[in-house]
This record gives structure tokens, C-alpha cells and sequence, in this order.
């Protein structure tokens, strides 16, 4: 496994705001990661400088093994989508997908040209009259089309309806296992992607506070209900990253895989034990609640 | 070699801002002279020719923030992109100028449109041989459009700011130069000066000026972000 992306102590400052501190991940080939975090976190921030697009204060940053910073080689196998990406006044959606080749080798324009049908985009409609979900519309569609080795979506389906989300989850799976590619997705809609998701990085307040495999950390976290008393007494010794009582019973989110001695006990005490959502998860953790974050490391 | 294709591209996808509108606005300035020189019965020497190197300066500022945070998105280099608008500018300006002599030659050999209107024949710039006259029409053109272009670099690189700076201090070199000058009585020994230089030699020195503008918009792009 070869690393796409290679990050070390990464960290991005205005004056004393720190965006971005000391963060360190890999990317590997042929993955598709969730880049996790709330609004503000430091993930866009992150992305643009993977992407040259913003300088880096301080560490390292290699992308295909390279400084990506006016650097074609780089540059031109990573496709950026942002959520907040401009075009020209005057630009239609047709002037956009016609340029794009001339960006991205790998631009397939009889793919793009499908996915425009799909998403029902009217192509002589200019980039600027075009609704919230059309332009993320428009940005799917270049970031799918364009095939690049490393695609990035930024909060790819801001605007877009259930039935285009799901289009776009569609297209994406299919056309990745066809051309497979490294594939990071930015979002907070976490729910809705994490059936997606391989790898799991979670970024808060700048740092980064977890870097794992998406099937492990689906396992890494329960939640017991039961009688309150029973609750503390089960949850004694354990990591507790989230607790809410409600009359006489209690609910709380453990860290850290459950022993089938642990699963025993909780029979034994009448305590029911379910899965955590990928959600649920990060909400504990990155909820501002400090034992949450402590837990994650 | 492809990226700078595709900034050029790009560019001139907006035909509205690179080919119609100079023309647009140029054609209403000629139809306003036309019409003045045929209705009064004056000859007419018009600096009207002026409006289209105006225009190219608004352009080469607003060619900057209408493509440059798309191209950088689209994963472009700033090189890329110094070069792609470079290239796009100096295509245009050939063949405005092109255009403009061809104007000129039917000008004259029509007798200045029947009514002596001399638009695009100007006194002092249009005497020279032909390839003199090109030169210096060309250099004029890019000479305002990287005036323009460097200008926005400014803001690229340094925001608001940056340009509160620069244009506070250009003011105040302008103010302390002109000071100096008058204080020490030169003002007739510059405009001699000036009298003195051909428009030939000043369309060099125009040539000149674009290269530096060129080497600091560069500067500035390299570091600018989106």
C-alpha cells in the first residue's frame, strides 16, 4: 500500500488563530475516506492545502510522494471539489464541462455528460442563476467525471434533494469500483455517507482526534441502557464518553470494544447493549464535552 | 503545455468581455464622432480612440478575480495561469491592432470617411511606417492591460489592504517627485524632455515598464491565495 498522501504535523495560524495544529495522517491508495468534523473545524483548510491553493505554516506535505505547490505532476491527478468553488461570471454550466478536460487527463465526456441528464442540469444555464443544489450539481459531476487518483468532495450535496444524494452516492460507488481512486469526503451529513466510508478522520477544533478504519471504530463504541444503578455499576472502570439519565434509567456511550465477559454482565443486569452510529460517535465526541475528546486518544 | 491551453480557453469562453464588448464600445464612440463630424460640418480630430486601451485596462483588473480563483480551484499553477493570460493578452492585442490599422488605412483612403473625421489615424502616434505604428498601438494596448492586471495581483496577494498600501504610496512618491521637481525649477527641463522623445522611443520605454509590471504581477501571483 503505497501512501497517496503523507502528512506531518501539519499546522496552519492566522496571527493566533491556529485553523489547523499540528496534524499528522496518511492516505492510502484506493480508499474512500471520511474527513469528519464540525463546521470550522479545520477541514477545509486542511484540503486547500493539499491542494496548494492556501500555504501551510508549518510541517510537512507530500502528495504523491511530492510538494504539491505548482507542482503539475500533483496537481493534475487531484480534483478538488469545494463547496465554495467560484467561476467566471459569464461561464454556463456547458463552458465548464467544456474546459475541464483541458484540467483533468482522466475526464471521461461521455460520463459527464450522462450525469448532467441524471441530475437534470440545464447546460446553457450560467454557473451564476443556478440554485444551491444545481451548482453542487455541477461540482459532483466534474469531481466523478474528472477520475482524478485523488478526488476530494467538500461538502459535495450542500442543497441537493434525498433523491440526488442518493444519486450521487450511487454513481460514485459504481463508477469507483469500475475506476477505483483514493476518494476523501468532507461532510457533516455523517449519517448519511458512513456506509461509504473506509477510513474515518476526525478533526476538532483544529487537531486532529481520530485517524481509523471505518469498520473498527464501528465496533469500538456501545451503548447500554438500563436501570440507572445497574448502568454505573456496569460502566465502572470503563471509558464513558457520553451519559444521560432519564427517570430511574440510564443511557451512556462506551469507548473501547465490549470482552463477552463485559456482554455477560450486562445480561446478567438486565442492561441492553446497541451499536453506536458513526454519528452518534462523533457527536460524543467532538460535542465540546471534554472526556469525549480525552477518550478518542 | 495542456493547463495553459486551458487558461487561454477560459479566457476567451467569455467572448463577451474579451472580443465583443472593446468593439461594442469602440463602434458607439466612432458612431458618436461620425455623427457629430457629418451633422456640424467640422473636421473632427478625435482622441476617441482612447476608449477601447481604456477598456483594456478595466479588463486586464477584472480578468484577474473572474478566472484566477476558478482556474487555482480547477488545480491550475499560478504559472499556469501568468502564462495561459499572458498569452491570451497578447494574442487579443495582435489582433486588435490589426484591426485598428485596417480601420486606419480605410480611414484615410476614404478621406476620412468623406467628412475629414480622423479617428483612428491620431496625430504624433499614427505618423510613423507601418511597423512603427504597430509597435507602438501594441504596446500601448498590453502596456494598460498589465497596468490593470497588476493591479489586481496586488489585491490577490495582499487583499484590501495591500492596495490602501501601494496606491498610498505611490501617492506619495508622485507628490514628493512633483515637489521636488518645482522646488528646484525642472519643470521646463521635463517637458523639453518629453518634447524631445519620439513617440517611437517612448512606445519602447512603454515596452519596458510592461516587463517590469509583468515580473512584479508574477511575484505577486506566487504567493496569492484562494
Amino acid at each position: 500500500m503505497s501512501g497517496i498522501v503523507e502528512v506531518k504535523g501539519l499546522s496552519k495560524h492566522y496571527g493566533k488563530v491556529k485553523a489547523v495544529d499540528n496534524v499528522s495522517f496518511k492516505l492510502e491508495e484506493g480508499k474512500i475516506y471520511g474527513l469528519l468534523g464540525r463546521n470550522g473545524a479545520g477541514k477545509t483548510t486542511i484540503m486547500h492545502m493539499l491542494t496548494a491553493q492556501l500555504f501551510k505554516t508549518a510541517g510537512e506535505l507530500k502528495v504523491f510522494g511530492e510538494e504539491p505547490y505548482e507542482n503539475d505532476r500533483v496537481l493534475s491527478r487531484i480534483c478538488f471539489i469545494k463547496e465554495s468553488q467560484k467561476y467566471p461570471q459569464t461561464f454556463r454550466i456547458a463552458d465548464v464541462l467544456n474546459v475541464s478536460p483541458q484540467f483533468f487527463p482522466n475526464w471521461d465526456a461521455e460520463f459527464a455528460r450522462e450525469l448532467a441528464k441524471d441530475f437534470q442540469l440545464p447546460l446553457k444555464r450560467k454557473i451564476m442563476k443556478l440554485s444551491r443544489g444545481m451548482l453542487s450539481a455541477v461540482g459532483i459531476i466534474v469531481g466523478l467525471a474528472s477520475r482524478a487518483p485523488l478526488t476530494i468532495f467538500d461538502e459535495p450535496y450542500l442543497g441537493l434533494d434525498a433523491v440526488a444524494r442518493k444519486l450521487f452516492y450511487d454513481r460514485l460507488l459504481n463508477d469507483y469500483a469500475e475506476y477505483p481512486r483514493t476518494i476523501v469526503l468532507s461532510t457533516h451529513l455523517i449519517d448519511e455517507v458512513s456506509q461509504l466510508l473506509e477510513h474515518v478522520i476526525l478533526i476538532d477544533g483544529g487537531r486532529l482526534i481520530l485517524d481509523e478504519d471505518a469498520e473498527a471504530l464501528r465496533g469500538r463504541a456501545s451503548n447500554v441502557v438500563g436501570a440507572a444503578s445497574k448502568v454505573e455499576f456496569f460502566l465502572a472502570g470503563k471509558q464513558v464518553i457520553h451519559r444521560e439519565p432519564f427517570g430511574g434509567m440510564a443511557s451512556a456511550t462506551i469507548m473501547g470494544a465490549l470482552t463477552a465477559r463485559d456482554r455477560e454482565q450486562a445480561a446478567e443486569l438486565g442492561l441492553e447493549i446497541a451499536p453506536v452510529s458513526l454519528q452518534q460517535m462523533i457527536v460524543h465526541l467532538t460535542g465540546g464535552n471534554r472526556s469525549g475528546k480525552e477518550a478518542a486518544k | 503545455m495542456n493547463k495553459i491551453a486551458g487558461i487561454v480557453k477560459t479566457h476567451l469562453a467569455d467572448r463577451w468581455s474579451w472580443s465583443i464588448l472593446p468593439w461594442l464600445i469602440l463602434g458607439i464612440s466612432f458612431c458618436a464622432n461620425l455623427i457629430i463630424g457629418g451633422v456640424s460640418g467640422d473636421e473632427i480630430k478625435t482622441g476617441g480612440l482612447a476608449s477601447i486601451y481604456v477598456y483594456m485596462f478595466v479588463l486586464g483588473i477584472v480578468s484577474v478575480g473572474q478566472t484566477f480563483p476558478f482556474l487555482i480551484g480547477f488545480g491550475a499553477r499560478r504559472k499556469d495561469f501568468f502564462l495561459g493570460t499572458t498569452a491570451t493578452i497578447l494574442a487579443i492585442g495582435v489582433l486588435s491592432v490589426i484591426l485598428l490599422l485596417v480601420l486606419g488605412w480605410i480611414e484615410s483612403s476614404t478621406d476620412y470617411w468623406g467628412i475629414g473625421l480622423q479617428y483612428f489615424n491620431v496625430e504624433y502616434l499614427t505618423d510613423g511606417p507601418l511597423a512603427e505604428r504597430f509597435w507602438i498601438l501594441f504596446i500601448l494596448m498590453i502596456h494598460l492591460f498589465f497596468s490593470g492586471f497588476a493591479i489586481a495581483c496586488i489585491y490577490r496577494r495582499f487583499g484590501r489592504n495591500g492596495l490602501y498600501y501601494f496606491f498610498g504610496a505611490l501617492g506619495l512618491i508622485l507628490t514628493c517627485t512633483f515637489y521636488l521637481i518645482g522646488m528646484n525649477d525642472k519643470w521646463k527641463a521635463v517637458f523639453d524632455w518629453f518634447a524631445d522623445v519620439s513617440v517611437f522611443e517612448l512606445a519602447n520605454g512603454l515596452f519596458v515598464a510592461t516587463l517590469l509590471y509583468v515580473a512584479f504581477s508574477y511575484l505577486m501571483l506566487r504567493r496569492a491565495t484562494v
